[in-house]
Order: structure tokens, then C-alpha cells, then sequence
């Protein structure tokens, strides 16, 4: 079976639970697929946390979920050294963090100072805890989520911060199809199962695929168009840095993978750009007079098919 | 900054176009102007800061006007026109601010450029012209391209030289060269070479020069040297001092270019000949005896002078017949009486020697004999070098120094003649010349000759040459020969390359420039009508008017096919691969028949739109094409054959085509 | 047809039939405008100049000098058309501004071989000049927004004098977005909530805002009321500080436009409420906007703001000053 196959029987599978967000879904996919961290934003009860579990379940991965508020502290989160009477010195008891799939809800609620302990160690791949260096378990991914409206009393993430995620999706309401079908299934009372479509040996493979899938010079002067445009126009408040542009041509790839392609196309880098350039273009700006998202801005003023 | 470049260069431009006028500007115009550029370039390089108030400069203008008014009458109107116009350069390149300040200053220059041309004429003047009209335009150029390197610039402009430099060939010599619209004001240049009035002192200075007067091609036979007499005026008045044409003479001249012309009786061989002039600001032509004009603007008049409806403001070229067995025997009563008038008194014991002659000797041929005897007999001597002469020159000259140039001898002889009862005339003009390669004859100016003409009854006018009794090596070898004895040849001129003949390479040298100026002056300086109908009737045997039609026309043609060539050759390339420009080609197509790709849409989406919205067969066509592009653009992968694509793009047109028909 | 209005050569209307109002344009010999330039024009004047002095003086050096000249302009007529004829630009639509600023058009030019200066200006106000070379430049046309209201995208004029400034070469394009101009935004006290009309220059202080829950500090604005300010804070030394109240209040502002409002007053009415939504949007409070007998419900999303903007903007546009 190829991977294509596997992807495309997971998203069917996890569409059949979140009903009309595919392309999200697949989204999703791509970033853990790329090996970022990803960000999803949106009002509470829009299938989040669903989404997270579903992608652990098919992945086939260890998953656990983290409900960030103001109190939790780092040591919360990564875990602590706590003495064993029995043999007479201190024992690492991991926190939640030692999963291969962390669901990190509510990041903004927590304070700065759990905030950048979680931030640094998806950097890092590895937590410090009274100076021992603890690795994570590989995979690792983390799956952050935030409320954008009702900020009183959060954290916004910091503006450098934001660009450790690879992406950053929104799953938005469903349309009426979509609800009315998910309506009826909860009616029905059934709620299918998932199984391990994908194993982590796979998605290795996957991972080590994607990285060596062929991006041609046109690719790459595509990319550079997008990013340089960001740079000289004046309507962008932030420019999109190299880490971004690296960015967008490692998600490419993996949608491009993901489609079952052995090379990338323009439409792959515009299918990704909204999720990997947005939160970079726009940071924190939510009074901002520009209504038309600024990835959408940036790819109309790039021709994909010129020399 | 990259003002400055072009700033610099247009001030460098004005002070060089300026500098070639020395000559003509007044020196405090030409000092204002060049302090102006010092204070120009000391202000584009920052050495100073402060430039010079406005009220200043307007004091110190209405002060330059009112001294150039006062002047400008005596320089004539269009030298103090050309002041006036480098003034105001001066003054703006002061004041040289803003965009247009720069484009008049531009625009001046090119004039003041133009104006050298009525100046200077040589190759080398106008290959420094070509250089400032040259860096004039580079100005410009980086003045609306400031942001262009000088590479890339220059090639530009190179572009458009190669352009400019054919069509201007092709349109001056196909379009008509028109004779002078109207006359313009003197332009009061120094004058070369003969003047119109013979003072004996005077021709020795001309004979100085080493300046070309003008050269001769001849189209068969060249003349012997001792036939060379060129025949420039005939003076008639003797006041005692100065020989000079008489009034009457001038006002016949006038009449003559207004009505029929006056040719006179020839018979005999002739030689033909055309003749390349060098300016002289005056209406004098050249020519052997006995010439009837071939060209339109040169007249002959019944002293056998040939001149030029215009002044020689420019080289000019014409052609003549000399009908050189004929005999001047033409003359009215009044012209014998004319030659016949003396001055009531002076030159006593010239006089009493003709009357002594006349006693002695019956008949007009002893008379005149007895003259030349009496200069052969005496020990006169040929120089460049004669004393002065103030008082009686003829008493003096023969009696008492007995050393004289050409003039000298002519004025006495006449004079003599005159007192004998023979009427007579000095003639003025050239003799002799350096023969050049292939039938030419290049005349200096120190060839300026003076003879005598008398009237004989039987025979007409009769020339007889006393320079040539005293000193046959003039006639015979030119004047370097009959000089040598004195070393006066060209003193004045110590680097002529004229006074190195004897050095073989040098004198080589001397004569590959001569050839070179005498192309020069025939075919560019002196182009004319006549040229043009002899390039015409060489390309279609013979310059009837319809040929003349054609020849323009032609010529037109051709430079609209430089043009073509031109825009053909600079068309945009694409340097884009054949997948990629191919593809490109088909979208335009599809666009054209209403299949337009949204300007950020990606190739992937645009073939699913060509699917859903356009016929079968166009969907086939465009599909392969399609696949070609991305599998070359993205998967790395080589393309159909340029071949295969032009068929592809041959076919997806043809079913467009019939899809909408 | 008004030819030479405002400066401008041609006819509106005569224009959008030429040059119809599109956002991408390839320009081709139907939307390009070439004439000699006034130094052109002198040029030639000169060539002129020359000729005659040539053929009065038979001076045939001149006479070349001349046809050089001829030449060169004849290229230069060639090389203006040949830079401008294939460009191809995009107009963007331009974000909305108050009255008073700038508006900027973004442009995208696309040049095969385009060389030497282009210049932009709208009505001739402010130019910008591009160096324009063998690529894709984003560029912009600026113009400033004098009235607020909503309305046709005005015609950029482009144009260029390459190469050497002999002739000018230009053409009009325009694209079909809207400008959108908001009022001019004029400081005034931001009224409290439930106030049932603000009439223009009253004032009216809040009730106390205890019941709100504290929420956060952050610099004090002009025009909050006094009794907002951390007053403990700037003993301190710490400056002026605003104390902020988590924002879901049950209160709202109603802003309202009173029908009969009309000339001067109205447009000072308008800027006001400008200034108000702007400041109650960054402090995300709900207000509702009545407009004659328009009415916008209360909300304090963006969204909603900027749905206010624009119906001020454009309330009784035509009528405005």
C-alpha cells in the first residue's frame, strides 16, 4: 500500500469524524508530516481537541492532552524529581510532555513562564529538569491551540514565538452539509473507531521521502517571488523571514508528497501558504484594517507561471 | 551623486564646444564662460559651497549685454549673435539647478557645436565635434536613465549612433541639396587668400601660407605646368598705390547673376575639369583661361572671371571647361578705355622712361619687348622678402630697390604699358601647383600669382609674365625653387610639413593627407547637386528627373528597412526554454479566444479550468502541452522537441479555431 | 467632450472606451500615447535651426549635424514605444484611509525588457518614479484622499521619457476596484455607555464601571476618562496608565447619525464618530451605529467596525463638501 493510499484512507477516516474540514485535516497531516508543530486557532467547540486525538490514533501514537491555565507550571509539564524513600535518591517522574503527540490546549491561558518551557523543548527535542537534559521520544509533535477572541485574561504568545509553529490552521464553522451530517451521526450514536492506519516506522519513511522529494528551480524562484514580494511591498508589517521561506518549501514538499506526487507544483505552495505564512505575516495584529488574510494578498501578486 | 556625472560632462561638453571657437568669441566672453564652468565643477565636486546670488548674477548680466551691444557692431551680427548665445551660457552654467536648466544648457551646446561647423571644416575638427555631440548625448541619456550604469548606458547610446550614423548618410546624400533659402548676414570670418584689391606688399604675405587654396581634378589630360595660370580677378584701376577692380565691374557682376548668363566665344580643345574651393568669404573663383562654367552657380563675366553667385562661406566645388586654344579677344570699347586710365600724377621718372620707350619703339610688340627686356636687363631679383614702398612704389621699384615680388613686377608693367598708350591689366590669381595623385593639382596659397594682361588688336588680350623674365625657376619649378637663394620659403610657418618635401616618408605623409583632404573636401565638405546627379546617373546611366524620383525614394527605403532591422534586432528575447516559452505562447492563444489564466493562478489549476470550460479537442491539444510544461518546470524531467511544440501550438490554434467556428 | 480638464488630455469617457477599467493590463499600441515632449519639441526646433543655417551657409557638415540629430529623434520616437508597448501591470486595490492621508494604489509592473525611468502620479499630485529593469517590481501610485466616500479607482497615468527625454510616452490606466476614503477621524470625548444620542461637542461622563471586572493596564489615551486612570500607578512614577475593564460589558455605546445632519456639521459629526469607532475598536467595546434609518447592531469585532467605517464614509457621500 502506498503512502498516499494510507493518507488518504486516514483522512477518510478522520473525516468521518470531523465532518467537512479535510482540507484542514490534511493540513494537519502535512505539518506533522514536515515535522513541525502546529497551531490551530479557533473558537472553543469546533472539534480541536477531536482533531488532535483522531490525528494521534491513526498515527499511531502516544497522545496526551495538556489543559493550559494561569497556575500551570512548568514542572507541570515536564515533570519532576521526586525523592523514592525506598531507594534513598531522587527519581525522574516524566510529565506529560514525554508522549509522542502532546495536545496543548489553550496555550495563551498559561503563563509566559510555562509557555516557553513548552515552546523550548518543541525546539529542542529535550527537557531540562535540575540540570539532567531529559530527550523526548521521537516523534515528537505538539499540537497547540488558542482562543482568538475573548483575550482577557491570556497570554498572547510572543510575536518571536509564533514562528516555531509550522502552521498555523483555522478549522472555521462547518457548512450546512457537513452539520447536518454530523447531526445525524450523533443521532445514530455511532462514533467510528480508528485504528493505526499509519505507523511511526512509516511515517519516518514518509518523513525521510519528503525530505528528498524533487523541488526544481521554478519551485524555489516561486517560493523566493512570494517571500521577496513580502519584503518590498509596504503592505506587509512583517516581512516573512528565511525560516519562513524554508518553511514553506518543507510543507510543500509534504503536501506534495501527501498528494502522491514526486515533485512539488505551485499549487502546493499555495494549497500550504496560508497556514505557514499568515500567522508569520500578521503576528499578533488583530486591529488591523487589512480584511483579506495577507497570504492571500501575497499570492495574488505573484505570477506562479512566468520565466 | 549621479546628478553629477552628467552636470559634469555637459559643462566639460560647453566649455570645449566653446574653446573651438576661440577665433570667434570676444576673450572676455570666452574668460566669463570659462570661470562659470570652474565655479560649475568646483560646486559638483564640493570644494565650494556657496554659489553666486541671483541679484549678482543679474547685475553682472545687464553689465555683459550692454558690453556685447557695444562691441557687436564691430564683429558683425552673427558673431555677436554667437556671444550673446555663449553668454547666456555662462550665466545659466551658474544657475544650472533644475531639469530644465540642463535640457537648455543641453540644447545650446549642440548649437554652439553646430556654429563650429561654419568654422572649421577639416576631418580632424569634425571628428572632435563628433566626440562632444557624442558625450553631449551620453549627458542627456544619463540624465533620463540615472540610475543606469556607464556600461550599460554606453552600449545604448552606441546602439543609437549605429543607427543615426546611416540614416544621416542616406538622407544627405539622397535628399535634394538646396541652394540657399535666403542671404544671410556676414559672418566677418578672416579672410584667406586673394584679396580684391592688389597692393603689391600684400601678396607676398599671402604667398607665406601654406594653406591649400583649392585643388583640381581633371578628367583626361593635365595641363603643362607652364599653362597653370589660374585666373582669379582682373584689376582694372591703378590709383598710383594699389591696383583694384573697378566699381563698374562689380555692379556688371551683380547684374549677371540675375540675368541671362554671358558666355564667351570658345572653339579649340578644352580641359575639363572640377575644382574644390576652400572658403574665402568671397565671391572669387578659379579657373584656366578660357573657362565657361559647367555649374549652375558660377557665373562668367566678360573679364573671363568665373565667380560664385554666393560667398565662399563653405568648400565648395564646380566644374569647369577651359577652352585654352581660344583667344581673349573680347572686349568692349569701354574696357579698352577702362584699361587705359592712369592716376593724373606721381611715379615721375616711370613716366618720363615709358615716354622714352614709346619714342624708341614704334609698334605695341617692340613696346611691350622693350618693358620685359628692361626688367630682364637690369639686375632685378625675385623675393619674398621686398622692401617697403611707400611713396611712387613704381618709381621705386624700378629704378631704385629692382627687388619685388610677382605683384611688383605686374603693377609696373601695367602701369608702363599703360603710359606707352597699350591698353592694360593685372590679373591676380594662382600659378602653378603640386600635382597629386591621379590627375589633380592641389594649389596653395603661397602659388598666388599676379601678371599682366595686354590688348593686342589682332590677338585680343595677350598675358605676359614679368616674374617669369626675372626668375624662370617660378614659372617652372614653383616658388620654394625661385626662393631658395634667400631661404624665405614659409618662414613663417617653421613645422609645415611643405618645407620637408626633401624627406621621403615625411613628404609621403604630407601627400596621403592632402589625398585625404581632398576626399574629404570633394565628397562630404563639398557635396553637392552636382555630385548627387553624378552618384544618380552612375546607379541608372543617366539623372532623369524620374531616376532622381527613384533614387530618393530608394534611399528612404533603405532606411526604413534600417529601421525594421533596427526593431527587429531589439525585440525583447526571451531567454526562457522552449517548454516554458511555448507554453507561455499557448496561454496567450487561449487567452485570445477567452480562456484567461487569472494572473496568480497556477498552471495545475488553470488546466482543471481548460478542462471543465473548453471542447475536447482543445482539452487534448492543451493537455500535452501541459504536461510537457510541468513535467520540465517541476519534475525535472526534458522536454518535447521544439519542433513538436510548434506543432502543438499550430494544432491547438487550428482547433480553436474550428471549436469557435 | 472636455479635453485638456484638469490637465487632462482626453475625455473620461472617451478614455474607458479606449482603455476600459481592468486591473491587469498588457499595454499595446491601443493604450500608449506617444508625442515629442516639450524638449522634443525644441529638438526639432533646432534640426530646423540647423537646416536653414546649413543650406544658407552650403555647409554640408552642418547639414549632417543635422540629419544625425533627425536620425537620433526618429530612434528615440522607436525606443519610447518599443519600452512601454508589453508592459504589463497589475493595479491592487488600495486599503482604505481617512481623509487627509494618502492613498496608496499598489502596482505591479511586469517587464520583459523595460528600461530607464517610469514614472506614476494620479491628477498629477505626487509622482513616483520605478527603475524598471528585466523583472516583477511592486511599486505604487499615490494620490491624497481629499473626500471621503467610496469611488472609482481615479486613472494612473504612467509614463516615461526614454531615452533621451524626446518624447513622452504615456498611457492612463485604472483599475475597477473602489477607493474607499473614511472621514478625516477628529479628537473628541468618547461618550459612555448608554447614552441614547450623542449630540455633537456634549459630553457626557460615565457612571462608575465598577461592576467590570479589572482587567489590565496599559498607557493612558486622550480622551478616556480621567477617572480610569491608575492614579496609584503614577504616584509611582510608572506614567500615566489607563485601568483597563475586561471588555464584556453589557453596556453599549449607540453612535448615531441624526438624518437632518447635513453640510459642515455633518462632516464634522462623521469625523468625530471616526475617531470614536476607531478608539472603541482598539478597546474592543461594542457600540451600535444609527445612520438616518440605517442601523448597525451592537458588536465590537473588527468586522463590525470597519462595516461602520465604511457606511460613514459613504452616508450621504454625495452631498459632502
Amino acid at each position: 500500500m502506498s503512502f498516499s493510499a494510507l493518507i488518504d484512507q486516514s483522512l477518510e477516516n478522520i473525516d468521518s469524524l470531523i465532518i467537512g474540514k479535510r482540507h484542514q485535516i490534511k493540513l494537519a497531516l502535512t505539518c506533522l508530516l514536515a515535522g513541525g508543530h502546529l497551531l490551530i486557532e479557533d473558537l472553543p467547540g469546533m472539534g480541536k481537541t477531536t482533531l488532535s486525538h483522531a490525528l494521534a490514533e491513526v498515527l499511531g501514537l502516544k497522545f496526551s492532552r495538556v489543559q493550559f491555565t494561569s497556575d500551570l507550571l512548568p514542572a507541570d509539564l515536564l515533570g519532576v524529581n521526586i525523592f523514592e524513600p525506598q531507594k534513598q535518591r531522587f527519581q525522574f517522574h516524566q510529565g506529560p510532555l514525554f508522549n509522542n503527540l502532546v495536545l496543548a490546549d489553550e496555550i495563551n491561558r498559561a503563563s509566559p513562564k510555562t509557555q516557553s518551557a513548552l515552546l523550548e523543548a518543541m525546539e529542542e527535542h529535550q527537557v531540562s529538569v535540575d540540570g539532567t537534559t531529559h530527550q523526548l521520544p521521537s516523534p515528537f509533535f505538539v499540537i497547540a491551540t488558542q482562543n482568538p477572541v475573548n483575550q482577557s485574561g491570556t497570554y498572547p504568545l510572543p510575536e518571536s514565538q509564533l514562528d516555531r509553529f509550522l502552521m498555523k490552521i483555522e478549522l472555521g464553522y462547518p457548512d450546512e452539509a457537513s452539520e447536518r451530517a454530523m447531526l445525524k451521526e450523533q443521532i445514530n450514536g455511532e462514533k467510528p473507531a480508528l485504528d493505526c492506519i499509519i505507523t511511526p516506522e512509516k511515517l519516518n519513511q514518509a518523513q525521510q521521502a519528503t525530505a528528498n522529494l524533487h523541488a526544481s528551480d521554478a519551485i524555489i524562484s516561486y517560493v523566493l517571488k512570494l517571500v521577496q514580494q513580502s519584503r518590498q511591498s509596504a503592505d506587509f508589517p512583517h516581512p516573512l523571514s528565511p525560516r519562513a521561506s524554508k518553511a514553506i518549501l518543507k510543507c510543500s514538499k509534504s503536501w506534495a508528497y501527501i498528494a502522491g506526487r514526486d515533485h512539488v507544483i505551485p499549487e502546493d505552495v499555495q494549497a500550504v501558504l496560508g497556514a505557514v505564512a499568515e500567522h508569520r505575516l500578521r503576528h499578533n495584529q488583530l486591529l488591523s484594517q487589512q480584511t483579506t488574510p495577507y497570504s492571500q494578498l501575497l499570492l495574488e501578486r505573484v505570477d506562479p507561471v512566468s520565466d | 551623486m549621479a546628478s553629477n556625472r552628467q552636470q559634469l560632462l555637459l559643462t566639460c561638453c560647453l566649455l570645449l564646444s566653446c574653446i573651438a571657437l576661440f577665433d570667434v568669441l570676444l576673450i572676455w566672453v570666452s574668460g566669463l564662460l570659462i570661470i562659470s564652468g570652474i565655479i560649475r565643477i568646483s560646486l559638483l565636486r564640493h570644494t565650494q559651497k556657496h554659489t553666486i546670488t541671483q541679484r549678482t548674477l543679474n547685475l553682472l548680466a545687464v553689465l555683459s549685454l550692454v558690453v556685447l551691444f557695444w562691441y557687436g557692431w564691430q564683429i558683425g551680427l552673427m558673431n555677436s549673435m554667437l556671444n550673446l548665445l555663449v553668454l547666456a551660457c555662462a550665466f545659466k552654467l551658474i544657475k544650472l539647478e533644475n531639469h530644465k536648466d540642463f535640457l537648455q544648457l543641453s540644447l545650446s551646446t549642440l548649437f554652439i557645436i553646430a556654429c563650429g561647423f561654419m568654422f572649421y571644416q577639416q576631418i580632424i575638427a569634425v571628428v572632435f565635434y563628433s566626440l562632444l555631440v557624442i558625450a553631449l548625448l551620453f549627458a542627456l541619456q544619463s540624465h533620463f536613465q540615472p540610475n543606469r550604469t556607464l556600461p550599460d548606458l554606453s552600449t545604448e547610446l552606441i546602439k543609437q549612433i549605429s543607427f543615426a550614423i546611416p540614416v544621416s548618410l542616406l538622407l544627405f546624400i539622397a535628399l535634394p541639396h538646396l541652394p540657399p533659402l535666403w542671404q544671410m548676414p556676414g559672418m566677418n570670418q578672416a579672410q584667406s587668400g586673394l584679396s580684391d584689391t592688389l597692393n603689391p606688399g600684400d601678396l607676398s604675405r599671402v604667398a607665406q601660407s601654406a594653406e591649400l587654396a583649392f585643388s583640381a581634378e581633371f578628367q583626361q589630360k593635365l595641363p603643362t605646368r607652364t599653362q597653370l595660370y589660374w585666373r582669379a580677378q582682373v584689376m582694372e584701376v591703378f590709383n598710383g598705390k594699389q591696383w583694384s577692380r573697378h566699381p563698374y565691374r562689380l555692379r556688371q557682376q551683380q547684374q549677371l547673376q540675375f540675368s541671362q548668363h554671358y558666355n564667351p566665344r570658345v572653339f579649340g580643345e578644352h580641359y575639363r575639369y572640377s575644382v574644390v574651393a576652400q572658403p574665402t568669404g568671397m565671391n572669387l573663383l578659379y579657373a584656366l583661361d578660357v573657362a565657361t562654367p559647367v555649374s549652375d552657380d558660377v557665373i562668367a563675366n566678360p573679364s573671363y572671371q568665373l565667380t560664385s553667385k554666393f560667398p565662399l562661406v563653405s568648400t565648395i566645388s564646380y566644374e569647369v571647361i577651359s577652352w585654352y586654344q581660344t583667344p581673349l579677344d573680347q572686349a568692349s570699347s569701354f574696357d579698352l578705355v577702362l584699361n587705359l586710365q592712369l592716376p593724373p600724377n606721381g611715379n615721375p621718372r616711370a613716366r618720363a622712361f615709358a615716354k622714352q620707350l614709346a619714342a624708341n619703339n614704334p609698334t605695341v610688340q617692340q613696346k611691350i619687348r622693350a618693358v620685359l627686356q628692361y626688367y630682364k636687363q637690369q639686375s632685378f631679383v625675385y623675393s619674398l622678402q621686398p622692401d617697403v614702398m611707400p611713396d611712387n612704389m613704381v618709381d621705386t621699384f624700378l629704378f631704385e630697390k629692382k627687388k619685388g615680388f610677382c605683384a611688383h613686377y605686374a603693377a609696373s608693367m601695367a602701369y608702363l604699358l599703360r603710359l606707352m598708350g597699350i591698353p592694360a591689366r593685372v590679373v591676380t590669381g594662382y600659378m602653378g601647383g603640386e600635382n597629386q595623385s591621379g590627375n589633380r593639382i592641389n594649389v596653395y596659397q603661397f602659388d598666388a600669382h599676379a601678371w599682366v594682361e595686354a590688348w593686342h588688336e589682332d590677338k585680343g588680350w595677350v598675358r605676359y609674365d614679368p616674374t617669369a623674365v626675372v626668375s624662370p625657376e617660378r614659372l617652372l619649378y614653383g616658388l620654394e625653387q625661385a626662393v631658395a637663394y634667400e631661404n624665405s620659403f614659409l618662414t613663417e610657418q617653421p613645422f609645415s610639413l611643405m618645407k620637408f618635401k626633401s624627406v621621403r616618408w615625411l613628404n609621403q605623409l604630407r601627400l596621403a593627407f592632402a589625398q585625404m583632404d581632398y576626399w574629404w573636401n570633394s565628397w562630404v565638405v563639398g557635396f553637392n547637386q552636382r555630385q548627387q546627379l553624378s552618384i544618380i546617373s552612375a546607379i541608372f546611366g543617366s539623372a532623369t528627373l524620374t531616376n532622381i524620383g527613384l533614387f530618393t525614394l530608394g534611399a528612404l527605403g533603405i532606411i526604413l528597412f534600417i529601421v525594421a532591422v533596427y526593431i527587429w534586432k531589439n525585440k525583447p528575447k526571451s531567454t526562457s526554454p522552449v517548454a516554458v516559452k511555448y507554453y507561455l505562447h499557448a496561454l496567450k492563444i487561449l487567452k485570445k479566444h477567452g480562456y484567461q489564466r487569472q494572473y496568480s493562478q497556477g498552471p495545475e489549476d488553470y488546466y482543471q479550468q481548460i478542462k471543465t470550460s473548453s471542447p475536447l479537442p482543445v482539452f487534448n491539444v492543451f493537455k500535452r502541452l501541459h504536461n510537457n510544461y510541468m513535467h520540465y518546470q517541476y519534475a525535472g524531467k526534458p522536454s518535447m522537441s521544439p519542433k513538436r511544440l510548434k506543432a502543438e501550438l499550430k494544432q491547438l490554434k487550428h482547433v480553436l479555431r474550428t471549436s469557435q467556428s | 467632450m472636455k479635453i485638456f480638464k484638469n490637465g487632462r488630455f482626453f475625455s473620461n469617457h472617451w478614455l474607458n472606451k479606449r482603455i476600459p477599467r481592468q486591473d491587469e493590463i498588457t499595454l499595446s499600441h491601443r493604450h500608449i500615447f506617444i508625442l515629442p515632449s516639450r524638449f522634443g519639441a525644441s529638438y526639432v526646433g533646432l534640426c530646423i535651426l540647423l537646416f536653414v543655417m546649413a543650406t544658407n551657409f552650403q555647409n554640408n557638415l552642418m547639414l549632417l549635424l543635422c540629419y544625425f540629430l533627425v536620425g537620433i529623434f526618429l530612434l528615440s520616437l522607436f525606443r519610447c514605444y518599443q519600452n512601454f508597448v508589453g508592459l504589463t501591470l497589475r493595479i491592487q486595490s488600495a486599503s482604505p484611509v481617512f481623509v487627509g492621508e494618502t492613498v496608496t494604489i499598489p502596482l505591479l509592473i511586469k517587464a520583459e525588457s523595460t528600461l530607464g525611468q517610469i514614472k506614476m502620479s494620479i491628477n498629477n499630485q505626487t509622482a513616483v518614479f520605478v527603475n524598471a529593469g528585466n523583472s516583477n517590481i511592486t511599486t505604487a501610485a499615490k494620490m491624497l484622499a481629499t473626500y471621503r466616500g467610496q469611488t472609482q479607482c481615479p486613472r494612473i497615468k504612467i509614463e516615461s521619457f526614454y531615452p533621451l527625454g524626446l518624447f513622452h510616452c504615456w498611457s492612463m490606466i485604472a483599475s475597477d476596484q473602489p477607493l474607499l476614503v473614511y472621514p478625516a477621524p477628529v479628537k473628541c470625548p468618547i461618550p459612555a455607555a448608554d447614552v441614547t444620542t450623542l449630540k455633537q461637542g456634549e459630553t457626557q461622563s460615565a457612571p462608575t464601571q465598577d461592576k467590570e471586572e479589572y482587567y489590565q493596564l496599559r498607557p493612558h489615551q486622550t480622551g478616556e476618562p480621567l477617572h480610569h486612570i491608575a492614579w496609584k500607578q503614577m504616584a509611582m512614577g510608572r506614567g500615566t496608565l489607563t485601568k483597563q475593564f475586561s471588555g464584556y460589558s453589557s453596556q453599549n455605546i449607540r453612535l448615531i447619525v441624526p438624518n437632518e445632519l447635513t453640510g459642515l456639521a455633518l462632516e464634522k459629526h462623521l469625523s468625530e464618530l471616526t475617531f470614536i469607532i476607531l478608539i472603541l475598536s482598539q478597546q474592543q467595546q461594542p457600540f451600535s451605529l444609527q445612520l438616518g434609518d440605517k442601523f448597525f447592531d451592537a458588536d465590537n469585532t473588527e468586522w463590525h467596525s470597519k462595516v461602520c467605517l465604511k457606511a460613514l464614509a459613504t452616508w450621504k457621500q454625495n452631498d459632502g463638501i
